[in-house]
């Protein structure tokens, strides 16, 4: 695909394959790669979390407010806006842990409840702020430390980029040589008869929510440094983008299948085809159509796919 | 049966371990015959706070300003419910409200030639056929639901957003089109709340005393005993999601006479709004269970929680948060409901 896309760009005489635009893209696969990386431990033990987008925007609402009209410094800042993505997290775990609830449902409706805190928060600046955007909504972050964390490089490759190979290396790990990995996948197999043999089912999903908040955090931080500002309508398409790398990767939306890899390449297949659209100059409401398609094609195909497994066997 | 009956929305587990046995049987109340007068009161105390908090609220004017915008939310609520009683959830609504009423918008503009009844039929026809695409993924190709609907939904937001950008609509000039959404019956009642009482009656005696009604809920409650039984569940589910397309295009078309243009960005946030309704309505969201009744009390409460945040001065976009919190509260005792009733 990626090179059906390369030359879809030389013939259109626009700039796909340069390499600014490599790094833009290795940049941009970054902010979803890491939210799709803390969703797949979560997916493959029978979770799902739907409100990171809203999560991410009011965390960068949240930090734009305290650096810019709150004096608060930068990194205090950062960290709070790490700090809000765990603590969304760890409400997702409890609640839908202790409660058993069905994640995709009360995921959505924390999604709903933060994307209006954070459209909320973000008009609290609104008198006297120092950075207010043209939307009326975006409140800016200037800074050096920032600027530079977003267009540093380290061996002609981009520092936000490093980190995402420095988190998939962890996850891989823990994945696939620790027992918590282990443990994650006899959930996902069978919650049940993981909890008959003693592992403890609830304290991995709550910390497996946890951690894909924090991981949301990481990409909060990833988000503005690249943007320069905290807004509101960050997220807003981010699930869709997001729930299609995880699920082209084979991650299963009932669980027990799918692997770190697997969600590496769908981010990079799912950057690829938005990236090539938008050099292309296609349309911000084609891709929207575009998205919505994509995430449907696949799930049904990977649907079609298990149903004649269960037809055959 | 827990396995069975939330097999789809995967409810694996029903026991209560995590209630205490006073808690539990406090909770016991909220089983799903009680739901009524729960709600009822829940509605009563909401009233007499927010009369409390500002007197604004209980005059004449206001009520009148809250019953004019119950109207259309609760036209999709109404087809929405049929999704929800039979085991799935669309999430879709919002965006096919705006993509059928801009399509009519479209054919009916000035120097079209198109007559308006016919552009409603074809908006209309839209909405219907936007529901059947939902049914035929989820009943035939077997893809859950909500990601379904997440899809579509995205989709005709953006189909409806192109055909924005490269359209301009002219006012509505036609009286009787925009009586169709701005009238009053009896110079008190507005005709949009009129055409939900009388649909949400209408759906409440299908549903209630036919055979479609009972194969709904049969197929919500297990589809597996369903089919057994004969019940062709598939074809059930598949008319739920016509039913909801097709009432979310009424809704979209009665607003866009009310506003005289259609708007590609209308219903926006109609989703969450509709959704919330049915769960706090007692539509259970594992099927099957719950009835039309809760879901105009339910209509009630969203829209006066609305409008009664706006009378206390809370700013317009900290409201949707509180809706927000209510919706998450109707899960949570959803969840609670189904586990009393796995244990008794």
């Amino acid at each position: 695909m990626v090179g059906a896309f390369a030359v879809i760009g030389e013939s259109s005489g626009n700039n796909f394959v340069s390499l600014g635009n490599f790094k833009t893209l290795l940049r941009s696969m970054v902010i979803s790669g890491v939210i799709a990386l803390g969703l797949t431990p979560l997916m493959i033990a029978r979770g799902l979390d739907l409100s990171f987008g809203s999560s991410l925007s009011l965390s960068s609402v949240i930090t734009a407010l305290l650096y810019t009209n709150m004096g608060v410094s930068l990194w205090i800042a950062l960290l709070v806006a790490v700090l809000v993505c765990v603590l969304v997290g760890m409400l997702n775990g409890v609640f839908i842990v202790k409660l058993k609830l069905i994640p995709l449902l009360f995921t959505l409706g924390m999604l709903f409840i933060l994307r209006s805190l954070a459209l909320y928060a973000a008009t609290i600046g609104e008198e006297g702020a120092v950075g207010q955007g043209s939307q009326g909504f975006m409140i800016l972050v200037m800074s050096d430390e920032l600027y530079g964390f977003y267009t540093g490089s380290f061996l002609l490759v981009p520092l936000m980029f490093w980190v995402l190979v420095v988190l998939v290396v962890v996850y891989w790990l823990t994945m696939d040589y620790t027992r918590l990995g282990a443990w994650i996948k006899a959930i996902g197999g069978d919650p049940e008869i993981a909890t008959i043999f003693g592992i403890r089912t609830d304290r991995i999903l709550m910390l497996l929510y946890a951690s894909a908040g924090l991981l949301t955090g990481i990409a909060t931080i990833m988000m503005v440094s690249a943007s320069g500002v905290g807004s509101p309508f960050f997220g807003d398409t981010m699930p869709l983008r997001v729930l299609s790398a995880v699920l082209i990767g084979g991650v299963a939306l009932t669980g027990g299948s799918g692997n770190v890899f697997g969600t590496v390449l769908g981010t990079v297949a799912i950057t690829v085809l938005y990236n090539g659209l938008a050099t292309m100059n296609v349309g911000s409401n084609y891709i929207l159509v575009i998205q919505g398609l994509m995430l449907i094609v696949i799930v049904a195909c990977y649907a079609w796919r298990d149903r004649r497994q269960v037809a055959s066997d | 049966m827990p396995g069975v009956t939330g097999g789809r929305l995967q409810v694996t587990d029903t026991s209560a371990s995590g209630v205490r046995p006073a808690a539990r049987s406090a909770l016991r109340l909220l089983n799903a015959k009680s739901v009524l007068p729960v709600l009822t009161l829940f509605y009563v105390v909401m009233i007499a706070a927010f009369s409390l908090a500002n007197p604004i609220f209980i005059s004449a004017q206001n009520i009148g300003s809250i019953i004019l915008n119950l109207g259309i939310p609760g036209i999709v609520a109404i087809g929405l419910t049929f999704v929800v009683l039979s085991g799935h959830v669309d999430l879709s609504v919002g965006s096919i409200f705006a993509f059928s009423a801009y399509i009519t918008g479209i054919l009916i503009q000035e120097g079209s030639g198109v007559p308006i009844p016919v552009g409603i039929a074809m908006g209309l026809l839209t909405g219907a056929a936007v529901g059947a695409l939902n049914g035929f993924v989820v009943t035939v190709l077997g893809v859950n639901s909500i990601i379904t609907t997440l899809g579509t939904m995205a989709v005709f937001r953006g189909l409806a957003q192109l055909l924005g950008s490269n359209t301009y609509l002219t006012r509505i000039e036609n009286e009787a089109l925009l009586f169709l959404g701005r009238g009053y019956l009896f110079d008190y009642i507005p005709v949009t709340f009129a055409y939900m009482v009388a649909l949400l009656a209408i759906c409440s005696l299908i549903l209630g005393f036919t055979r479609y009604g009972r194969h709904v809920y049969a197929t919500g409650a297990s589809e597996m005993v369903a089919r057994l039984y004969g019940v062709a569940t598939g074809k059930i589910q598949f008319s739920t999601f016509v039913i909801s397309g097709l009432f979310s295009a009424v809704g979209g078309i009665l607003l866009m006479s009310q506003l005289a243009r259609a708007s590609y960005t209308a219903g926006e946030d109609l989703t969450f709004k509709a959704l919330t309704v049915v769960i706090l309505g007692g539509i259970s969201l594992s099927g099957g269970r719950g009835a039309m009744i809760g879901v105009l009390v339910a209509i009630f409460i969203v829209g006066s929680i609305a409008n009664g945040l706006a009378v206390v001065h809370v700013p317009i976009n900290a409201r949707d948060a509180f809706t927000g919190l209510v919706l998450i509260g109707a899960i949570v005792f959803d969840s609670i409901r189904n586990r009393n009733l796995a244990e008794a």
